[in-house]
């Protein structure tokens, strides 16, 4: 959600504004690897409002409420995310619960979590010593 | 103390006047600095043997008062400024009423990224060296369900690795819990709402209880905990995330100083898949009640009947 508001650059019926002719191609790193079979941009995005989603039965709806838009496949999936059995949540359990929506967790062309990088593995405990080495990192000097 | 009421009480019937208490410890003290006591060892450079007189006369935490309390928690106070130069406040949070916490993992969503590992060592206090870390990793072979063949030293390039699932193990925080059996002085108890804390000022060290735990969940403090003041956390309890002394033991607590006060665990905020769940099996509405009636949850070493707290789950 690096360019939003997407009306900056572009106007509806696919045509750019000037900001989107001197710009260039902003979107080429963009991977697309959601659904396979499906190279129709417009499925999801809105043609004519580009600040805008579109549901398969025609109707717009804004980029927070996402939930929808992805629920139209993910059905169950968002129906945990509602009772909050999948994804992420902040704010406290006791009163005040945020479930953050899809795409903020979610690269919503790639939605697959990519490979992290793991913070280091514990350190493996020392059995024995060597010569004069100390056993816990921490002896008091000599008298 | 009673020794210390009727001794005064003598005192009083010797010397036919009332004495206050402070004229009572200052004989007490000048008869103990007289006998030389703590005054002709050599100094001792490790933090936790410079005793003071309340030092040694501190009472279990389950017995003080809160005026008790209030030095306690002051005395520690000056004693991490003084050793690790940092500001803290200790806080002694109660239990919540109609509480009960519980800890679901979705295995699913786990991907060996030990995000929880760090965070909780940041959030708790825990020893850099030598290291203390509550939470361990394991890293199995996916259709495999052999513990003792995991490795919890797995390199994380990139995780998750193929044909790989990882489980998280911290303390359960058992209902029939075998550490707090094993204690030979009650300095570890499970709390109304769950926890089972460690007073550490009260723990001899004998390392009992992480004989008695089968998830391995207790960690005994080697050698004083080194941190930078940097590292510190300022927001401590006295029951959870204060820095111990040399020579006791320490374990996870659910991050008591923020899940009384409604806020999540480290570990749970951390996450970077939400795997981890948490809330109170009592509320029905929570999402750990809906986890329990809704997946097919399981424990560890459901066998030794120590009834843990903290469930896995897969998504189907």
């Amino acid at each position: 959600m690096k360019f939003y508001p997407c009306s900056a650059c572009h106007l509806p019926s696919s045509s750019l504004t000037a900001r989107g002719q001197r710009e260039g191609n902003r979107h080429q790193k963009m991977e697309f690897k959601h659904m396979p079979e499906v190279k129709e941009c417009f499925m999801c995005h809105a043609h004519q409002n580009p600040n805008k989603l579109v549901l398969l039965d025609g109707q717009l709806i804004s980029y927070e409420q996402v939930p929808l838009l992805c629920g139209q496949c993910h059905g169950l999936k968002k129906g945990e995310w509602e009772k909050g059995l999948h994804g992420r949540l902040e704010g406290n359990w006791q009163t005040q619960k945020i479930k953050p929506i899809c795409i903020e967790c979610h690269d919503a062309h790639k939605p697959k979590f990519p490979p992290f990088k793991a913070f280091p593995p514990p350190i493996r405990p020392k059995l024995g010593t060597q010569k004069g080495e100390s056993k816990h990192g921490m002896d008091p000097p000599l008298p | 103390m009673e020794w210390t009421h009727r001794f005064r009480k003598w005192i009083e019937h010797r010397s036919k006047q009332k004495l206050s208490r402070r004229t009572f410890l200052k004989g007490l003290f000048a008869g103990g600095a007289s006998l030389g006591v703590a005054s002709s060892l050599p100094p001792s450079p490790y933090i936790s043997d410079r005793y003071t007189w309340e030092n040694f006369f501190q009472k279990h935490y389950k017995e003080m008062t809160s005026r008790d309390k209030e030095k306690v928690f002051a005395r520690i106070e000056r004693e991490t400024k003084q050793n690790y130069k940092a500001d803290v406040k200790i806080s002694d949070p109660p239990a919540l009423p109609g509480v009960k916490f519980v800890y679901c993992l979705n295995l699913s969503a786990c991907n060996g990224s030990r995000y929880c590992v760090k965070a909780c060592v940041e959030e708790n206090n825990q020893s850099r060296n030598p290291q203390i870390q509550y939470i361990k990793v394991l890293e199995l072979d996916r259709g495999s369900f052999n513990l003792e063949k995991s490795n919890r030293y797995y390199e994380g390039e990139s995780v998750p690795r193929e044909g790989k699932f990882y489980i998280p193990v911290q303390c359960m925080q058992c209902d029939n819990p075998p550490c707090v059996k094993a204690c030979p002085v009650q300095a570890t108890w499970k709390e109304p709402d769950g926890i089972v804390v460690i007073d550490y000022d009260w723990c001899i060290g004998c390392r009992y209880c992480q004989v008695a735990c089968p998830y391995e969940a207790r960690n005994f403090n080697l050698a004083d905990p080194s941190l930078e003041p940097q590292e510190v956390n300022p927001n401590q309890s006295y029951l959870s995330n204060r820095i111990r002394p040399r020579g006791v033991m320490e374990k996870c607590t659910f991050c008591l100083h923020r899940v009384r006060q409604g806020r999540y665990p480290a570990c749970l905020e951390a996450c970077p898949t939400g795997a981890r769940k948490f809330g109170n099996i009592l509320d029905p509405e929570s999402e750990v009640s809906k986890i329990l009636k809704a997946k097919k949850a399981f424990v560890l070493k459901e066998e030794l009947n120590t009834v843990p707290s903290f469930f896995y789950y897969f998504d189907d």
